[in-house]
């Protein structure tokens, strides 16, 4: 007969009780917790997530170089090795506000080349697939946020939906 | 043995101003010229600020120097100040029209616009893949406004390739800021 594992903290239970009904389980009827990677960023005094895997790398330390005809949350270029940069602000976006910093974080694109300015990197954490508490079940085209995580029960840390924060670049630009 | 091939190259003129640069395609433009006795011009479209005696002719005046100021932010190295010469072959077909119609007067060239540039200029042969387009989220984008692409000789310093063509009539249409 098979001994069953007890699970003595709540929230890890009631986690594998909500995989169990969302059908994710391995061969023996055990849960298989899926885990997310979240690179947490603060922007301003404000904390934002995203996919630790859009992003490339993080850089400091260089200028922007100013880009005409462009939205206000396009701050201009950067130099990555020789090769420009979109530079996108969502302070400008979010909040009306240039943010003043020289940190980027250069996302991972297979043939674009495109940077978000922040403030710093605050983490890199790992969270299972159901910690991330989605704000409706359909995304909608300006949503900028796919949903928010808590880590250690903390303060609620929104995730960033960059699909959609890049439409909007092209939504604004095929309009002008 | 290993055989790197060079790239090839292309002279540019190289306008520049403090942190920025201008390259602009060598075959964009007939000639160059200093500045005298420019006669002030009132009530014209933006940026046609003067004319010039050149050759017997009186040339209209672009101040492409202060377009470039006022579009892409950036400050003057000196303040002295000189002439490109285009003329209405160095036009496309499609834009030629306009250009003809700017220098219908009676009193101007029909056959030349007068570019006013800072004197912070220099013809230079550049290798290609030195060159970058503008990232793809913004290329059509810019390349429409006459803003290919950009190349960082320092890491400080960027150099931007524009149409003179294309910047210059989207000026001249309003659409310069």
């Amino acid at each position: 007969m098979k001994e069953n594992k007890k699970i003595d903290d709540n929230k890890a239970l009631l986690r594998k009780m909500e995989n169990r009904h969302s059908g994710v389980s391995d061969k023996d009827g055990e849960v298989t917790i899926r885990y997310d990677k979240y690179m947490i960023v603060s922007i301003k005094e404000k904390k934002y997530a995203l996919y630790a895997e859009e992003v490339r790398e993080i850089i400091g330390g260089i200028p922007i170089f100013y880009v005409p005809f462009t939205p206000p949350y396009v701050r201009g270029f950067i130099n990555r090795h020789g090769e420009p940069y979109t530079v996108l602000d969502l302070t400008v976006l979010f909040e009306r506000e240039n943010l003043d910093s020289r940190n980027f974080l250069i996302l991972k694109k297979e043939d674009d080349q495109l940077a978000l300015l922040i403030s710093d990197v605050v983490e890199i954490i790992n969270l299972p697939e159901s910690d991330l508490h989605r704000i409706s079940s359909a995304v909608k085209e300006d949503d900028y946020f796919i949903g928010s995580i808590s880590p250690r029960d903390q303060e609620e840390i929104f995730v960033l939906n960059l699909p959609n924060v890049l439409a909007k670049l092209e939504a604004d630009i095929s309009g002008i | 043995m290993v055989f790197e091939k060079a790239s090839p190259r292309q002279d540019f003129l190289l306008i520049s101003y403090r942190d920025m640069g201008f390259l602009i395609n060598r075959s964009q433009f007939s000639a160059s010229t200093t500045l005298d006795e420019v006669t002030p011009i009132k009530n014209a479209p933006p940026y046609l600020t003067g004319v010039f005696p050149y050759n017997k002719e009186k040339i209209l005046l672009f101040d492409y120097d202060a377009y470039l100021q006022d579009t892409f932010h950036c400050r003057r190295l000196a303040d002295s100040r000189l002439c490109i010469l285009m003329g209405r072959e160095d036009f496309s077909p499609e834009r030629r029209p306009l250009i003809e119609k700017l220098l219908k007067h009676p009193s101007l060239s029909r056959d030349y616009l007068g570019l006013i540039i800072s004197a912070q200029a220099e013809i230079i042969d550049i290798p290609l893949d030195e060159l970058f387009l503008a990232p793809r989220n913004l290329r059509s984008y810019l390349g429409r406004r006459g803003v290919y692409g950009c190349r960082f000789p320092r890491e400080d310093m960027i150099q931007h390739f524009i149409d003179f063509e294309i910047t210059l009539i989207n000026a001249l249409r309003g659409g310069g800021k």
